[in-house]
């Protein structure tokens, strides 16, 4: 392929963006969850990031109990990658429909004080994490992968591009799909929205309302688990693994405007992409002061985010 | 509301679940089927929390060996007794209750009479003198605290009374009596009082002794005046009565100032005076130091008998109001201040001074180290979190930012300040530092709704983390401070004054004296804030922010203020880390610490300044004292994972905390049960609320507010 000479002389870029982009995607599968839960009850899962770390846990250890550490190559391979997922999809839901039902419906039960369930949340959060850590040991692994989506799959003007960067993005987009069709076009869907709008008035209309907030956790910790998963073929699965992203999802669901399924999406991508560019400039262990940075700016002066914060009506 | 019951005809009552499969169905969809499984789940999952560790590769191991066969059993016998508890918490508690009120209502009445607290009070005296002679005399620190608690409150009791002016001469004459005892066993010499002074019940100079005799006798002489007045109580009006009892003060007043000016009198080098006499007759020892303990005594007689003449006169025509228990939301108060907050506060500092004397060298580290630290620190966040209903989750940066700033103005850090100071005059740097990081963080965010102010501070916490680890050339890195910072030191010498004093990270009791000083400060300045304007308007604020805005509260103001006075504490409270420490290292300023102190706030109560104290004894010395003794095995490692199953469990159950603030308590009550006019019948409120929560109403009496 030709490219011109001052892409060519500058293609870091090309790596930056594309993996910031990578990054971005997962972010996005994350904010889901924080946006949905918020959307529908006005709150802050700080448990979403454990979530995110069980489908890590969960993947891991499913396909190292059928590869057992070796890495298959071959198209067909990629089969074991959608095992994983499913795995990590379906521990992240079950692991989320638990936080609900024990940390946060006797408490909506009692019609408590806002304070009660961030506080709630944030023992979740603790205990997932620490729980974890000790059952599965405090050192962090990778979850296998195929041979397949191990190396570079190609190179545009010399920036090599890695293939799980686009197993990512196959993924994720499918995965982004699915949720926005379920959200817009199923009757489950639109039960959720009519909670978000009005849970009084969907209770009357004969909308369960405990059954559509379970569901609700149930896709969101669905997308963290898919996520997890992917995350942990990159970049490693511990039981600390959720922090960072976690709190980098939710600057992405603020970003986009919290409660607004798109603008989740959205935000996730220009997170991943904000956060990737000044790597030229500053080393990696400043990255998080970034989004941090972002996270507050966008506070300052747009609170509501970039399109905006009802779930109900936006999405 | 857990289970949305089909809706059924007529006829579905009729016709009961015939197969067995119906039967079976019918009764898991039951609320107590479903409470057993819920309980029966908590009991293994608290087995899987305490069993055997796993790992990566064999992740299920921990799991097993949790569950191993013998082990389990004793779990699922602990969720069979939870499940039994909850159920029959409605009878069992109300039974409880009752049995309890049956017992301690009597009790709480007779304790309500001065009478019975001062025999109470005697026998604790008399419980530590048998303490020391004959269940532990080689120990005989915990006799010697019962005798000078005992003798404490019965002193406090004496002045209470004095002031208000309660005619229970009974206990009046008890508390002369035993002050006169008192005074006597420490003033002779002999065997008796040689046995008193080692055991440290007495005060261990004899002066001290012949100024409490001189005391009881002076009271016994205003007590024997009373009795008069008493006596002819049929023409003394009670006017003329409180008239006669201020000239009796007045009287008491000049023998005082008697004993204050000439006290060249009570100095028995001098010839031919009172103490010259007395210690001929061997009452009092040859020591100039006896004129000025007689000097003390006398000046303290000035300062209380003016203020009885004073509370005399000003109780001249005012009839005495009987306490009055007001019941409303669930929550009893009192119209009149009761004896227990101060008793408990004078019982709480004499522990607290006397106690960590007595402990082992590892247990005082732990108390310096890890309780006493956390106790400023909770005092800190609980004006944020407690009084302005605020959630920050970045409180450790504050901390760190304190710490670090007095590692540069001591000159700890790679680069050199304008000037190294002693650690004392880096305090007011360290909170100006912390204050002005709290108002700028806080002036954009608190602006917004409180969630997302916990996620910012969240950030904020781990952005100083990440700052910490990565300006190697400012702060040092991961390695931590090149230099140590040097202890706290005091050196004032003077023609007049010498003191000299340091308090090395090596010898920690003198450190902790210095922290209980300025914890105690803290309690004392916040108490003054929560009742100020300032307090008021945070609690209208944590409220209702919409309402106390339209009152005029300038929201934003007060909340940066909030802000800005728990980032200052933790500044404050990160100077004494940093002198304690010496090094400094970015790993002891993670955010877990923040949720830590979270936890110590919501665990003792929010809004509670006991309950500050209160939680960092529970939550940072229970796992102090399991690690150090090895007892049930317990991990350190685990520690954060028991916070979090804390945290959901005080949520669910009790989220006013352990020593729930009254304030705190009532709005809970009322954003679950929705706000009813204080004027409808407070009971049938009362009745509610015991039925729906699982702890009585006023079942805090002596209320933290």
């Amino acid at each position: 392929m030709h490219c011109p000479a001052f892409i060519a002389n500058n293609n870091i870029w090309i790596s930056l963006l594309v993996g910031g982009l990578a990054n971005g995607f997962l972010y996005a599968l994350i904010a889901l969850g924080y946006t949905l839960v918020y959307g529908v009850l006005r709150l802050i899962n700080f448990a979403h990031s454990e979530v995110f770390m069980a489908g890590g846990f969960g993947a891991y250890f499913v396909l190292h109990a059928i590869l057992g550490g070796t890495s298959p190559g071959g198209v067909f391979a990629i089969g074991y990658v959608v095992i994983g997922i499913l795995a990590g999809g379906l521990i992240g839901a079950i692991v989320a429909f638990g936080v609900e039902r024990v940390a946060y419906r006797p408490l909506r039960q009692r019609n408590a004080p806002k304070l009660t369930y961030l506080i709630s949340a944030i023992g979740a959060s603790l205990f997932l994490q620490y729980f974890a850590g000790k059952e599965f040991g405090r050192i962090p692994v990778f979850v296998p992968k195929p041979a397949l989506v191990s190396g570079n799959a190609l190179s545009v003007c010399g920036a090599p591009i890695q293939q799980m960067w686009i197993l990512v993005f196959v993924v994720s987009i499918l995965l982004l799909i699915f949720v926005d069709t379920i959200v817009n076009r199923t009757k489950l869907g639109r039960g959720i929205r009519a909670v978000a709008q009005d849970a009084e008035t969907a209770s009357l209309m004969g909308v369960n309302i405990n059954r559509t907030i379970s569901l609700t956790f149930i896709i969101g910790g669905m997308m963290g688990g898919a996520a997890g998963c992917l995350w942990g073929m990159q970049f490693g699965v511990g039981f600390q693994m959720g922090f960072v992203p976690g709190l980098k999802a939710f600057t992405a669901a603020v970003l986009g405007g919290i409660g607004n399924l798109r603008g989740a999406m959205l935000g996730g991508l220009l997170l991943g992409v904000a956060e990737a560019i000044p790597l030229k400039w500053i080393s990696a262990s400043w990255q998080d002061v970034v989004t941090f940075g972002v996270l507050v700016i966008v506070l300052m002066f747009k609170p509501t985010g970039i399109l905006g914060e009802q779930l109900g009506r936006a999405a | 509301m857990t289970t949305t019951a089909p809706v059924r005809g007529p006829s579905d009552h009729a016709d009961p679940p015939r197969t067995f499969v119906e039967r079976v169905s019918t009764a898991a969809q039951s609320k107590t089927a479903k409470r057993f499984v819920a309980c029966i789940l908590t009991a293994l999952v608290i087995a899987v929390m305490t069993g055997p560790s796993g790992s990566a590769l064999a992740p299920t191991s921990g799991i097993t060996g949790s569950l191993a066969f013998p082990r389990v059993w004793w779990f699922i016998g602990l969720g069979v007794a939870m499940f039994l508890v909850l159920t029959f918490w409605a009878q069992l508690g109300s039974t409880v209750k009752s049995g309890v009120a049956r017992v301690t209502t009597p009790a709480k009445v007779r304790l309500a009479t001065i009478r019975d607290r001062a025999i109470l009070e005697t026998l604790v005296i008399a419980f530590g003198f048998i303490y020391v002679t004959w269940i532990s005399p080689h120990d005989t620190w915990k006799g010697g605290l019962c005798i000078q608690i005992g003798a404490s409150l019965l002193v406090m009791e004496l002045v209470v009374y004095l002031w208000g002016a309660v005619s229970l001469r009974a206990a009046r004459l008890t508390g002369y009596a035993f002050i006169a005892l008192y005074g006597m066993l420490a003033a002779i010499t002999g065997p008796v009082s040689h046995y008193l002074n080692k055991i440290g019940a007495v005060p261990h100079n004899r002066p001290l002794g012949v100024g409490l005799l001189v005391i009881a006798a002076a009271l016994y002489a205003i007590e024997a005046l009373l009795v008069l007045i008493a006596a002819v109580h049929n023409v003394v009006t009670p006017k003329r009565a409180r008239l006669v009892a201020s000239l009796a003060g007045l009287a008491l007043l000049i023998y005082g100032f008697l004993m204050w000016t000439s006290w060249s009198q009570w100095d028995a080098t001098t010839p031919n005076s009172f103490a010259h006499w007395l210690s001929a007759k061997h009452l009092l020892v040859h020591d100039h130091s006896a004129g000025l303990t007689i000097m003390a005594i006398g000046a303290l007689l000035i300062v209380g008998s003016f203020l009885w003449i004073v509370a005399e006169l000003l109780g001249i025509g005012r009839q005495a109001r009987p306490p009055q228990h007001v019941e409303q939301f669930g929550i009893s108060r009192r119209s009149t201040r009761s004896m227990g907050t101060p008793a408990l506060t004078i019982v709480a500092l004499l522990v607290a001074v006397e106690w960590p004397l007595h402990m082992d060298p590892a247990s005082q580290s732990n108390l310096v180290t890890q309780i006493a630290i956390y106790v400023l620190l909770a005092l800190g966040l609980n004006v944020v979190v407690g009084f302005a209903g605020l959630l920050d989750l970045g409180y450790v940066a504050f901390y760190a930012i304190g710490a670090y700033t007095a590692a540069y103005f001591t000159g700890a850090l790679p680069i050199h300040p304008p000037f190294v100071l002693n650690p004392f005059f880096v305090i007011p740097f360290a909170i100006v530092a912390a204050m002005l990081a709290g108002v700028l963080l806080g002036t954009p965010t608190l602006r917004l709704r409180g969630d997302y102010l916990a996620i910012v501070t969240l950030g904020f916490g781990e952005v100083v983390f990440i700052t910490a680890n990565n300006l190697t050339g400012i702060t040092g890195g991961p390695s931590g401070t090149p230099n140590l910072v040097p202890s706290f030191s005091l050196h004032i010498v003077t023609k007049v004054l010498k003191a000299s004093q340091e308090w090395s990270a090596t010898s920690y009791m003198p450190y902790y004296y210095l922290i209980l000083a300025f914890a105690v400060l803290f309690m004392i300045a916040f108490t003054f804030l929560e009742h100020s304007k300032v307090g008021r308007s945070w609690t209208a604020i944590r409220e209702d922010e919409v309402a106390a805005d339209s009152l005029g509260v300038n929201a934003l103001k007060y909340k940066v203020m909030a802000f800005a006075i728990g980032a200052s504490t933790a500044g404050f409270a990160g100077v004494f880390l940093a002198s304690q420490i010496g090094s400094l290292y970015p790993a002891d300023f993670q955010v877990q610490l923040s949720i830590t102190v979270l936890v110590i706030v919501i665990f003792g109560g929010m809004g509670s300044l006991p309950g500050a104290v209160v939680g960092a004894i529970v939550i940072q010395g229970l796992p102090a004292y399991l690690q150090q003794h090895q007892i049930a095995s317990y991990n350190p490692e685990d520690f954060y994972m028991y916070l979090g199953a804390l945290l959901i469990v005080m949520m669910i159950f009790r989220p006013q905390g352990i020593i729930a603030s009254r304030r705190r308590r009532r709005e809970i009550y009322l954003t679950e049960h929705g706000v009813v006019p204080p004027s409808s019948g407070s009971d049938a409120e009362a009745s509610v609320y015991d039925q729906t929560s699982l702890d009585s109403p006023g079942y805090i009496s002596s209320e933290t507010e």
